[in-house]
């Protein structure tokens, strides 16, 4: 007999302008992996266009990246240098009725033995359409993840965070 | 349920199985078929989710997608890698990807695979498309072979009841094709 996967485990939507974080806190290890489904945009025009992660509240030059995008007819690949934050998302519009959609795969989330691998895969409308890999570069379970606003910003109403959980047996 | 804001712990009811298929459609007819049509879509999930394995009796790998059966307010972008080079397109008036294997020059039986994703189908925002599509066709000329990455968005507020997957013109899915339809509730 399969077993149910693809779990629903948490969501969360912005009900005001006023939210610069949502937490994801007490995650059960009994997955596999995680996906994380976020629909976002900010309260007001960012100096920055990222949604941004951190694992168990880590804040450390723990998390990189290499990442594709296109906008418009140009398209080119970059990687970056160890940051502070996980850099998924995309959050550059404050158009009315429009988000942008990202959808977080976090691999062996709670694999003591590797590093966290994610994959990650957004489009903003007004700007760009993305795919990239990130790494955590900790053997720690996560069990909490936060999602930030662009710098110093916050979430505009409406913007909704689903968490689901995927067994592998 | 997660914290707005202020950092707290956690309360959390229990989990919930989803991923439910909702539809199947599949091409019998070896003349093939004008559209993949999802119609009647219940409103009751939070999202979609579209796996499809598509061929076509033409040469194109160009798949459209059109909600509710119109083609107004869409909006596309499209990063892909194709034969040995890199390139992105932006377009109004259509969404589209690279997720059918063409007639020629293809192998034969070879057949594209697109997953497309489709958030708050039912809510009264925008709705938001992202899909990834491969057509690998095993042919020795590498031409229409592509990897893409589409993110594409209907700027209407009304919900989503219908999503049909076509080629354009008179183009035709070839026999065996076919897609899945899934909805996705959050907890």
């Amino acid at each position: 007999m399969p077993a149910a996967t693809y779990i629903a485990i948490d969501s969360a939507t912005t009900t005001n302008a006023t939210t610069p974080n949502i937490t994801f806190s007490s995650i059960p290890a009994t997955y596999t992996d995680l996906v994380l489904v976020c629909s976002t945009k900010p309260a007001a025009t960012p100096t920055s266009y990222g949604v941004f992660a951190r694992f168990n509240n880590d804040s450390g030059s723990s998390y990189t990246r290499t990442f594709y995008y296109g906008w418009s007819s140009y398209g080119t690949q970059s990687s970056g240098a160890y940051s502070t934050r996980l850099e998924f998302g995309n959050g550059g519009t404050t158009t009315a009725n429009q988000y942008s959609i990202s959808i977080l795969d976090i691999m062996n989330y709670a694999n003591s033995g590797v590093f966290k691998t994610c994959i990650d895969r957004t489009t903003e409308m007004t700007d760009v359409t993305s795919g990239q890999v990130l790494v955590w570069s900790s053997t720690s379970a996560i069990n909490r993840v936060d999602v930030f606003a662009t710098d110093s910003g916050n979430f505009a109403s409406g913007c909704t965070f689903s968490l689901y959980g995927i067994k592998a047996e | 349920m997660p914290i707005l804001g202020t950092i707290a712990s956690s309360r959390r009811s229990a989990a919930v199985a989803t991923y439910d298929l909702i539809s199947t459609i599949t091409v019998t007819d070896a003349a093939g078929q004008l559209e993949l049509d999802f119609t009647s879509i219940p409103s009751t999930y939070t999202d979609l989710v579209i796996k499809s394995s598509t061929r076509a009796l033409v040469d194109t790998v160009t798949v459209y997608v059109k909600f509710n059966n119109t083609t107004s307010n869409l909006s596309n972008f499209n990063f892909f890698g194709a034969s040995g080079s890199v390139g992105s397109e932006a377009l109004s008036g259509s969404l589209y990807g690279y997720g059918s294997v063409a007639k020629s020059p293809a192998t034969a039986n070879t057949f594209a695979n697109a997953t497309y994703y489709v958030m708050n189908y039912a809510g009264s925002t925008f709705k938001m498309l992202q899909s990834e599509n491969t057509n690998e066709n095993d042919a020795t000329t590498a031409t229409q072979q592509h990897m893409s990455l589409q993110g594409g968005m209907w700027a209407d507020t009304t919900a989503i009841n219908r999503i049909t997957l076509y080629l354009g013109g008179t183009s035709k899915f070839a026999q065996h094709s076919s897609a899945r339809l899934y909805g996705i509730l959050k907890k």
